[in-house]
């Protein structure tokens, strides 16, 4: 009976030790299979702790949790709520630079030129130049602001790569060369489909024609018989109808047109850039 | 040796029970923290793990409550309802429960439901019997019954702080809703029917009246137009601008007839609304 008992002691002092297992602990364990519940032991290390360490760790793991689920709004909300929590000033760096990625992958790009500058100067001797550079090229290329990007591209070329075997610099000197609004509109205007001509889509600029030339044809025919309403108002109705709408169109050509010659340079700038920080 | 043991278990079931309690009140100090930094589906995940504890009476009314309330800020009515109906009457946020709980049916148009509900409430208190007084009469309002509101009006003072500014607003709306006038559908069509977009004129859509009437006009001149001027029988455009025509002028009746419907639907929805955010302001500022 006594044995019995002194067992029942035991393991009830080993349950109650386990139950007292820090919630760091847990929260890196749950972070594994559920990221909410994770978070939630992560709060509860700063709802509880006094330690300032543990406070620091805690928030560094959970913004890279939040990251690491693609919650970018939820990253910049905790950070923006904790970052001055913590002491440590080399962990507060790499919430810093959490934050940094989290803007960029968020598309907040004014947010995220204004962090790298902020990033800089106050972590001068912890900033990784390769890193740092790296980002700020693909954020300017996101900006569109390739002269920019060609000059940081120019300085990180010297230091750490010196031959441009992807072609970066290449691609930076032929930038593309976007349509003109103005140029289009006014085509538009004077000649009859040079809007959509001057957009790349000459089908679509031969059929405008073609209508135009029908419109105007059945509104002299209709003139000739006698018919003025109609030649005024079905005639001359769509002849309008096709004429403007001609202006208009061509103003969405060529947005679009510059849009997907714009991405594409994007695109091929930044899978560029990401091979050559690959193979630093 | 067996006496100490024995000792033992009794420190640690006394350590366990105060363990318990201390449990739940750092839990829900801690569903505060969270509540507060606006992080509710972490917040309600911890509510969500006290309802796995034991817990005693006054817990349970705490919890539900919180979960109640918790559903209640974000929207969720009917989860919202169902936890704040299970407050028990001996908790001192009893009243409190059940008066946000009959607002959530009043949102949810759920008027019947709503009257139920309040009479769980306590009216020897003063306070109480007056908001449960003013939820009935804005009740009366919804369903449009003047005669109920009047009735209560007459009987209850509304002298309290929280409700005076209310009940002004509340009686300026039943005054401009026994103003209104309902559009009639019938007369709107008629009047389309005689001059197209007159229906639409009479609803108080002047733009789209004026929108039907030019083209519909502009058909009807380029019909004539044709029917003078072409030999109908070889020429199909007649035809086809009467056809036009005909569809526009149908098309515009029946559209008249359904824009006085939906005209007296949307005055009677913004009424309402102005109505149940009247009522639900004097709880909110005598709860909070």
């Amino acid at each position: 009976m006594t044995i019995k008992l002194f067992l029942i002691c035991i393991s009830l002092s080993v349950t109650s030790l386990i139950s007292a297992q820090p919630h760091l602990n847990i929260a890196r364990e749950k972070s594994k299979t559920n990221y909410l519940e994770a978070s939630v032991e992560y709060e509860r290390v700063l709802f509880t702790s006094n330690n300032q360490a543990v406070i620091d760790t805690a928030i560094l793991e959970k913004t890279r949790l939040l990251l690491e689920n693609k919650l970018f709004i939820e990253t910049d909300d905790f950070i923006t709520r904790n970052i001055n929590l913590i002491a440590d000033s080399s962990i507060a760096y790499q919430v810093y630079t959490n934050w940094l990625l989290n803007l960029y992958l968020k598309n907040n790009l004014d947010g995220a030129v204004s962090l790298v500058s902020e990033i800089e100067t106050f972590y001068t001797n912890k900033v990784d130049y390769k890193w740092i550079n790296f980002l700020k090229m693909l954020i300017y290329n996101e900006k569109q602001e390739w002269k920019k990007t060609d000059s940081i591209y120019k300085e990180f070329k010297n230091k750490l790569i010196k031959t441009d075997s992807f072609g970066v610099s290449n691609l930076l000197q032929h930038q593309p060369k976007l349509l003109k609004l103005n140029k289009g509109t006014i085509l538009s205007y004077i000649i009859p489909g040079g809007g959509q001509f001057y957009a790349k889509k000459p089908l679509e600029g031969l059929t405008n024609v073609a209508l135009q030339t029908l419109c105007l044809a059945y509104t002299i025919v209709c003139y000739n018989s006698g018919l003025y309403l109609s030649s005024w108002l079905i005639g001359g109705g769509l002849f309008g109808s096709f004429r403007f709408g001609s202006t208009r169109r061509t103003e969405t050509l060529i947005k679009q047109y510059n849009l997907k010659l714009v991405a594409d340079y994007n695109t091929l700038l930044k899978y560029k850039l990401i091979e050559v920080y690959k193979n630093l | 040796m067996k006496t100490l043991c024995i000792s033992f278990l009794l420190t640690f079931l006394l350590f366990s029970n105060t363990q318990a309690q201390e449990s739940f009140s750092s839990e829900y100090k801690f569903y505060t923290f969270l509540n507060d930094k606006n992080l509710d589906k972490e917040a309600i995940l911890v509510l969500k793990g006290l309802t796995k504890l034991t817990l005693n009476a006054s817990q349970k009314d705490s919890l539900n409550f919180a979960l109640g309330w918790h559903y209640y800020t974000k929207k969720a009515l009917d989860s919202s309802t169902n936890y704040l109906l299970n407050v028990s009457t001996e908790d001192k946020r009893y009243n409190q429960a059940v008066f946000f709980a009959s607002s959530n049916f009043i949102i949810q148009k759920k008027l019947t439901n709503a009257a139920l509900i309040l009479q769980k409430i306590d009216t020897s208190i003063t306070d109480n019997r007056a908001l449960a007084t003013f939820q009935k009469a804005g009740m009366a309002l919804l369903n449009r019954n003047y005669t109920m509101y009047d009735s209560i009006n007459k009987v209850q003072v509304f002298d309290k702080y929280y409700l005076e500014a209310e009940q002004t607003k509340l009686n300026d709306i039943k005054k401009q809703m026994v103003k209104q006038k309902n559009k009639s559908p019938l007369l709107a069509g008629t009047l389309s029917a005689i001059i197209p977009g007159a229906g639409k004129w009479y609803v108080g859509k002047k733009k789209q009246a004026i929108g039907s009437f030019l083209p519909l006009c502009a058909l009807a001149f380029l019909t004539k137009e044709l029917y003078n001027k072409t030999d109908i029988k070889t020429d199909l455009r007649f035809w086809l601008f009467t056809t036009f025509f005909t569809t526009f002028y149908v098309g515009n009746i029946v559209g008249s007839v359904e824009l006085a419907k939906i005209v007296n639907r949307n005055n009677k929805e913004i009424y309402d609304n102005q109505i149940i955010f009247n009522m639900h302001i004097p709880i909110r500022n005598f709860f909070n």
